[in-house]
C-alpha cells in the first residue's frame, strides 16, 4: 500500500516537472504574446506580469503603421510558394530520373547532387551575390527565389521515396500506352504526396526563417520578407519593445496555426530535414 | 520524331535505351541548376578567395595574400575562437538534453504528445523572432533578472558584458533547438529492436545496466549523427549573432558566419571575405568527413 502511494508520488512529481519544464519551454513564446498587448511601462514591471493589465490592443495597429508589415508578409509567402512548388516539381523530377532510369553517367551526377549538400551557405553566398546581380536580379522576386530554389536534399529525399515504389506500376502504364512524362505526371506524383507534404513544409518553413540571403540581395524596403523586414524594425525601433513584440507575434501567428493543424507532417519534416547530413 | 523512322525495325534493346534517356532528360533541369548556383559559386569561391574584389572594380588575383592577412587579423582570429566556443558548447548541452527527453518521451504514458510539443514548440519560431525576444528577456530589467533578482539579488547584463554574452547566445541555441535533436533521438531510440531490451530483461538487468549496455552502444550511429549535425550546424551561425549583438560587445559574439557577411557587404572586401569562407568550408568539410569514417567504422563493427 505504502509502496503504491510512492510510485504514485513519484509519478505526480515526475509529471509535473516535466509540465513545469515543458512551460519554461515555451515561456519566451508565451512572454511574446503577452508583452505584445502590454502597455509599454509594464513590459519590465516586477514582479513579471504574463497576463497584460490593461489589454493594449493598439500595439498591434500603430506597430503595422511604423512599418509595412502587411508588404513583409506577403512577400515571405509569395517567396515561400514560389521557392516550395519549383522545389517540390523538378526534385520529384529529378528523384524519379535518378531511381527509375539508367543513362549514362547517372551515377556520377547523382554523387554531383549530393556534394551540394556539403557547402555550406556561406561559401557560395558571395559568389552568389555576383551572379544575382550581373542577372539583374537584386531586389527582384527572381533573385529571392531562384537561387534558392532546389535542394540536393529534395532531390536525395524523393529518389531514395521513389526507389520504393515497384517497377511493375511504371510497366503496368507503359503498357496502357502512358508515355514516360505520363507516367511522372499520372503515377508518380500522386504517389509521393507523403513525403511532398513533409518536405513542403519543411522548405516553406526553412525560407520563411531565412535571413541572410533576403538580407543580401534586398536593398528596397517594399521587397523585404518578413524575417528581414523584422530584423530591420528593430533596428529602427529597437526600444520600443511592445511595437516589438507585436510584429514578432504577427510574424509567428501563420506558422503556429499551420503548425497546429500540420503537428504529424511538421515532426516528419524535422526527421528528414535531420537526415540531411 | 518516332514517326520519322520505322518502328518495326526497332530492337527491344533500342527501345529500353532510349526510354533510359528520359532520365537524363528528368534530371537535366536540376544540373543545370546546381551548375549554375551550386558548383560554379563554388569554384569561384576558391578563385575570389586569391584576389582582392571590392565590387566595383574587376577581382585583382593575389594569390594567397589573403590567407596570409587572415592568419594575422586579430578579428578573425577572435572570430574563430568565438565560433569554436559556441559549437562546443552548445554541442554538449544539446545533446545531453534532447537524449534526456528522448528517453522521457519514447515512452507512452498519458498526455505524452501534449508534452512533447512544449519542448517542440521552440524549433518552429523563426531565428529573428526567437533573437527579438530573448533580447527583451534579457534586458537589465527584463524578466530574467527580475526572477533572478528576487531569488538571489543579483542583475547581470547579460548581452553588454564581453563574459556573458557568448554564455546567453548558447542558452538560446540550446533552447531553441533540443526540441529538433530530441526527435532524431526518439527516431533512433524506436529503431533499437525489442528483442534486446526482452533479453536484458531475462538476463535480470537493471534499468540502469540496460541504459548503458543497451540503449548507449546501439543508440551511437545517431549520437554521433546529432553530434556532428549540430557541430556543423553551429559552425554556420549568424542569425542569434547578427540580431541580437551585430557580434558584440567588442566582438564577443562576432562568430565566422558573421564576419564572412561582414566582410563582404559592410566592408565590402569580397575577396577576403571569401578567403574567411573558404577556411570556414575546409573545417566543415573536415567535420563531414569525420562523420562518414566514424560512421563506418561503426557499420564495419556491426558487420
Amino acid at each position: 500500500m505504502l509502496e503504491k502511494i510512492g510510485r504514485g508520488f513519484l509519478k505526480l512529481s515526475s509529471y509535473t516537472l516535466l509540465i513545469f519544464c515543458g512551460l519554461l519551454m515555451i515561456f519566451p513564446v508565451l512572454w511574446m504574446l503577452s508583452s505584445s498587448l502590454k502597455m509599454p511601462d509594464k513590459i519590465f514591471s516586477v514582479p513579471v506580469q504574463l497576463i497584460p493589465n490593461p489589454v493594449r490592443f493598439e500595439n498591434y495597429t500603430e506597430a503595422i503603421e511604423l512599418a509595412p508589415l502587411g508588404r513583409y508578409f506577403l512577400n515571405s509567402i509569395f517567396v515561400g510558394f514560389a521557392i516550395t512548388a519549383i522545389s517540390l516539381f523538378f526534385s520529384t523530377l529529378a528523384g524519379f530520373g535518378f531511381s527509375k532510369y539508367r543513362f549514362w553517367g547517372s551515377k556520377a551526377l547523382f554523387i554531383a547532387v549530393l556534394s551540394t549538400l556539403m557547402i555550406p551557405f556561406q561559401v557560395i553566398m558571395i559568389p552568389l551575390f555576383v551572379i544575382v546581380r550581373n542577372f539583374g536580379w537584386l531586389n527582384e522576386y527572381a533573385g529571392l527565389i531562384i537561387p534558392a530554389a532546389i535542394s540536393g536534399f529534395g532531390v536525395f529525399l524523393m529518389r531514395q521515396f521513389i526507389l520504393s515504389i515497384p517497377d511493375e506500376l511504371l510497366d503496368a502504364a507503359r503498357i496502357d500506352g502512358a508515355s514516360e512524362p505520363g507516367i511522372f505526371w499520372y503515377v508518380i506524383l500522386p504517389l509521393c504526396k507523403p513525403p511532398l507534404t513533409a518536405l513542403g513544409i519543411f522548405t516553406f518553413l526553412d525560407n520563411w526563417n531565412n535571413l541572410l540571403w533576403p538580407l543580401i540581395v534586398v536593398t528596397k524596403v517594399e521587397m523585404r520578407t518578413i524575417a528581414l523586414g523584422l530584423t530591420e524594425y528593430q533596428t529602427v525601433h529597437g526600444t520600443s519593445y511592445h511595437y516589438l513584440m507585436a510584429a514578432a507575434t504577427l510574424a509567428t501567428i501563420p506558422i503556429l496555426i499551420l503548425f497546429v493543424f500540420l503537428q504529424r507532417q511538421f515532426i516528419r519534416g524535422v526527421l528528414i530535414s535531420g537526415m540531411k547530413g | 520524331m518516332s514517326a520519322a523512322l520505322p518502328s518495326q525495325k526497332h530492337s527491344r534493346w533500342n527501345i529500353y535505351t532510349r526510354r533510359q534517356l528520359w532520365g537524363l532528360v528528368f534530371v537535366l533541369p536540376v544540373m543545370i541548376f546546381f551548375a549554375i548556383f551550386a558548383f560554379y559559386p563554388m569554384i569561384s569561391a576558391f578563385y575570389y578567395s586569391l584576389t582582392d574584389y571590392n565590387l566595383i572594380s574587376p577581382p585583382v588575383f593575389v594569390g594567397l595574400k589573403g590567407y596570409e592577412r587572415m592568419l594575422q587579423d586579430e578579428r578573425f582570429l577572435i572570430a574563430l575562437k568565438n565560433t569554436f566556443v559556441y559549437a562546443f558548447g552548445s554541442t554538449l548541452p544539446i545533446w545531453l538534453i534532447s537524449l534526456g527527453l528522448a528517453l522521457v518521451f519514447v515512452r507512452d504514458f498519458r498526455g505524452r504528445n501534449l508534452v512533447r510539443v512544449l519542448y517542440f514548440a521552440p524549433v518552429i519560431v523563426s531565428g529573428v523572432v526567437v533573437s527579438m525576444v530573448w533580447r527583451v528577456i534579457y534586458h537589465p530589467y527584463g524578466p530574467l533578472n527580475a526572477v533572478l533578482g528576487s531569488l538571489l539579488g543579483i542583475a547581470p547584463t547579460w548581452l553588454t558584458s564581453r563574459s556573458l554574452a557568448p554564455l546567453a547566445i548558447i542558452g538560446i541555441n540550446v533552447w531553441q533547438s533540443v526540441g529538433f535533436y530530441m526527435i532524431i533521438f526518439i527516431a533512433g531510440l524506436q529503431e533499437i529492436p525489442q528483442e534486446f531490451y526482452d533479453a536484458a530483461k531475462v538476463d535480470g538487468a537493471s534499468p540502469r545496466q540496460t541504459f548503458w549496455h543497451i540503449t548507449l552502444p546501439l543508440l551511437k550511429p545517431t549520437s554521433l549523427f546529432v553530434l556532428v549535425i549540430t557541430l556543423i550546424n553551429c559552425f554556420q551561425a549568424f542569425t542569434y549573432q547578427y540580431v541580437m549583438t551585430k557580434g558584440g560587445p567588442s566582438d564577443a559574439t562576432n562568430v565566422i558566419g558573421l564576419y564572412v557577411y561582414q566582410s563582404a557587404f559592410q566592408y565590402l572586401r569580397m575577396g577576403y571575405a571569401a578567403t574567411i569562407s573558404v577556411t570556414l568550408f575546409v573545417i566543415i568539410m573536415g567535420l563531414t568527413l569525420l562523420q562518414l569514417r566514424l560512421v563506418r567504422t561503426e557499420e564495419a563493427g556491426y558487420a
